[in-house]
């Protein structure tokens, strides 16, 4: 990605944003707009467009004639058909080339036939496989394309099967894990902690290779592997932290509880000072924030609808929507002190 | 049609200094505000805001809703203090927590005036009211505002009051409604093109066009819905003929073809006229051609799809895009559900419009080709 913003292509919004920072007057916005809608690339868009939906058109085509006549083809021929699409989406991504889109969308296809005919084989010869085993089976089987592809998208296709594949090993022994005992909540929260590291782990793998600036490790530069992954942080430890919330003052239902918080703390820390400091990101700093806050309003809502008792609903709505705005307010003023922050040690650097 | 290399910001300040419509000096303040981590907290301020004015207005509906629940001249006089009240705050406020205030007791007045106008359910007229009553004030807080996000959720609200209220009515008078559902696509395929493609110098609608975008997308991705999912929502709806919305939206899309033509200029450097128009003529046949058979035989959801992805690539706008993409994928997956065909016929007619679209790309590369040729030859 090139780091002057201003060889970025020019788009309405750009432009819009320069002309509400006072930079273009509305004559020259105006002039700036009519210049934009000259000299569009209407072939070379049209041709892209044409052969992304011609070929995906194809291979729907192709998969949905499996599908149908599925109870008349043979055994044979059920692996023939699929093996052809998966080999011939594969020799198409390297026709393709990877670094072009077409190349990448057929090599993440070739990635997802390659859990069909996993499918198939299983059901063909009933191989009594768990669907953990399935799924980590298929995981370990794309590991390779993740690999050679250079690709973000297949990364996190590839991070996604491993989630399920955990979650699906999780259900598959519901009550106990190892000799311990789980009550429904220690279920929930022992998924919830296991999604949390997970993503965290490949986070950070992700964080260091992008961080040592390698030239062939530019491909996982892009914001979607790092905010995906943080998401997926982010959401599966709310859930244990809002349980307490619930709980509280009862004590916590599972013995789960208590650690998952403290992970969450513990993770939301480490964002904070990685995301500040170390590979410096104001969006994702805001999503952690966007976290912190959600707690804290589902603590107040807590706390004004079922614990405090002998005020009129309608002044605990007015109470929620003050605290609301304070603490978004409080979030967008601790945000823009961090972007202050950044740029004089920028300047001063 | 021509075929340029996308444009750079930084091309296009030069060619703005160049007319004196720039400072040549301000390119690096340009640079610092379109920087990374400016737009980043750009990014960020907007998430917190937004999210946070959404809860506290709801907060603040469910507190005049719980505080004056029986008298609705009350909330609807307390929904429009609230909306003044807001305005007042946006016009003065310089600070990020007050334009939150000021977002979050817009939205809450404005859901204020339209409880209130609707809470005779009885009514025959009450839906009627709170359409107009959504665009009147739509229209009154789209001029006192000038920040793009209000200007952008105002207008999209009363589309969306206007649309559902309409379907609402439908069960009532339905010839009535249908007819009005008709003029509201036109008039949201209207204000789309008008606004996002008219003339450069409507610098202040590009909001209010991205809301009409947007609007169309949810009202037209509705109506193209098969009648079993839309009988959860409108019963009287299994009527509604989806002719009249392919018309207009077929006639939107000849105007974008021609808008596309006009953009290409009338030749090309270096190639003789004569050639050039006949370059142009033939993709513009296959275009109408195209548009023509798909009001035939496709639904409204596929027309707008394209409507607004043809858009968003005309103006270079990337939300109509974003907008037109959902659209035209979730429509060609709900026609082609809907196909009353064996599967495996289906099958055949997915790889058939596969291969004509693969043929016509062929036919624009030789074209091309032919082009080329001709620019070679031309004196």
């Amino acid at each position: 990605m090139d780091p002057d913003p201003l060889n970025q292509h020019v788009n309405a919004g750009i432009l819009q944003t320069l002309h509400e920072h006072r930079l273009l007057s509305a004559d020259a916005y105006a002039a700036a707009r009519a210049r934009l809608r000259q000299g569009i690339a209407w072939r070379r868009w049209v041709g892209n467009l044409l052969l992304v939906v011609g070929v995906a058109l194809v291979l729907a085509g192709i998969v949905v004639y499996i599908v149908a006549n599925w109870h008349a083809l043979g055994r044979y021929a059920r692996f023939a058909g699929l093996e052809t699409l998966l080999f011939g989406c594969a020799i198409g991504a390297w026709y393709a080339g990877l670094e072009k889109p077409l190349g990448r969308l057929l090599l993440l296809a070739a990635a997802a036939l390659v859990g069909a005919v996993l499918l198939l084989t299983g059901i063909t010869y009933n191989t009594n496989a768990e669907a953990y085993e399935f799924v980590a089976a298929w995981a370990a089987l794309v590991t390779g394309f993740a690999l050679v592809s250079r690709f973000s998208g297949m990364w996190l296709f590839w991070l996604t099967l491993l989630n399920v594949a955990f979650l699906a090993w999780w259900c598959a022994q519901p009550d106990r894990f190892l000799s311990f005992k789980l009550n429904d909540v220690d279920q929930i929260c022992g998924a919830c902690m296991g999604v949390a590291l997970l993503n965290a782990l490949a986070l950070a793998a992700r964080e260091i290779a992008v961080g040592r600036e390698r030239p062939g490790m530019a491909w996982l530069a892009g914001r979607e592997s790092r905010i995906l992954p943080l998401l997926a942080v982010l959401i599966a430890l709310f859930i244990p932290a809002a349980i307490l919330i619930v709980e509280w003052p009862r004590g916590p239902s599972g013995d789960l509880l208590i650690p998952a918080a403290v992970l969450q703390l513990v993770v939301l820390a480490a964002a904070f000072i990685v995301y500040r400091r170390a590979a410096p990101d104001l969006v994702t700093l805001a999503l952690c924030g966007l976290s912190v806050c959600g707690l804290l309003l589902f603590g107040v809502a807590r706390a004004l609808f079922d614990l405090v008792k002998g005020i009129e609903e309608a002044y605990k709505f007015l109470g929620f929507g003050v605290a609301t705005l304070l603490v978004f307010g409080v979030a967008v003023l601790w945000l823009k002190h961090v972007h202050t922050v950044m740029t004089r040690k920028d300047e001063d650097e | 049609m021509s075929s340029a290399a996308p444009l750079t910001v930084r091309q296009l300040l030069d060619w703005l200094a160049e007319r004196g419509l720039f400072d040549a000096g301000k390119h690096e303040r340009a640079a610092e505000v379109l920087a990374h981590p400016r737009q980043a907290l750009n990014v960020g301020i907007k998430l917190l805001t937004v999210i946070g004015a959404w809860i506290a207005a709801g907060a603040f509906l469910g507190f005049v809703m719980a505080l004056v629940r029986p008298d609705h001249g009350t909330t609807i006089m307390m929904g429009l203090g609230y909306c003044v009240g807001a305005t007042l705050l946006r016009r003065i406020a310089r600070h990020d927590f007050f334009i939150q205030v000021a977002l979050a007791l817009l939205l809450a007045g404005y859901g204020m005036v339209l409880s209130g106008v609707g809470y005779s359910p009885s009514s025959p007229e009450a839906p009627w009211c709170v359409a107009s009553a959504a665009v009147a004030l739509a229209a009154a807080l789209y001029f006192v505002y000038d920040y793009p996000v209000q200007r952008f959720l105002v207008p999209l609200i009363a589309a969306q009051v206007v649309f559902w209220e309409l379907l609402g009515a439908g069960r009532d008078e339905p010839s009535y409604s249908h007819v009005a559902l008709y003029a509201l696509v036109l008039l949201e395929t209207l204000a789309v093109l008008a606004l996002l493609a008219g003339p450069p110098k409507w610098t202040s609608v590009r909001p209010l066009g991205l809301a009409m975008a947007a609007a169309l997308m949810i009202s037209v991705g509705h109506i193209s819905l098969p009648h079993e999912f839309r009988r959860e929502f409108t019963s009287s709806y299994s009527t509604l003929a989806l002719w009249p919305f392919n018309v207009i939206l077929a006639a939107g899309l000849l105007w974008l073809v021609r808008f596309a033509a006009r953009q290409a200029g009338p030749a090309e450097a270096g190639v003789a006229q004569v050639t050039n128009l006949r370059y142009q003529r033939g993709p513009v046949l296959v275009a109408l051609g195209t548009i023509v058979l798909l009001a035939v035989v496709a639904n409204p959801g596929i027309l707008a799809g394209l409507l607004l992805l043809v858009l968003g690539h005309a103006v270079r706008d990337i939300y109509p895009f974003a907008f037109g993409i959902v659209l035209l994928v979730g429509s060609l997956a709900l026609f082609w559900c809907n196909l009353d065909m064996q599967l495996t016929a289906r099958a055949g007619l997915l790889v058939a419009s596969g291969l004509v679209l693969l043929g016509a790309r062929f036919g624009l590369w030789r074209l091309e080709a032919h082009a080329a040729w001709a620019r070679k030859e031309a004196p």
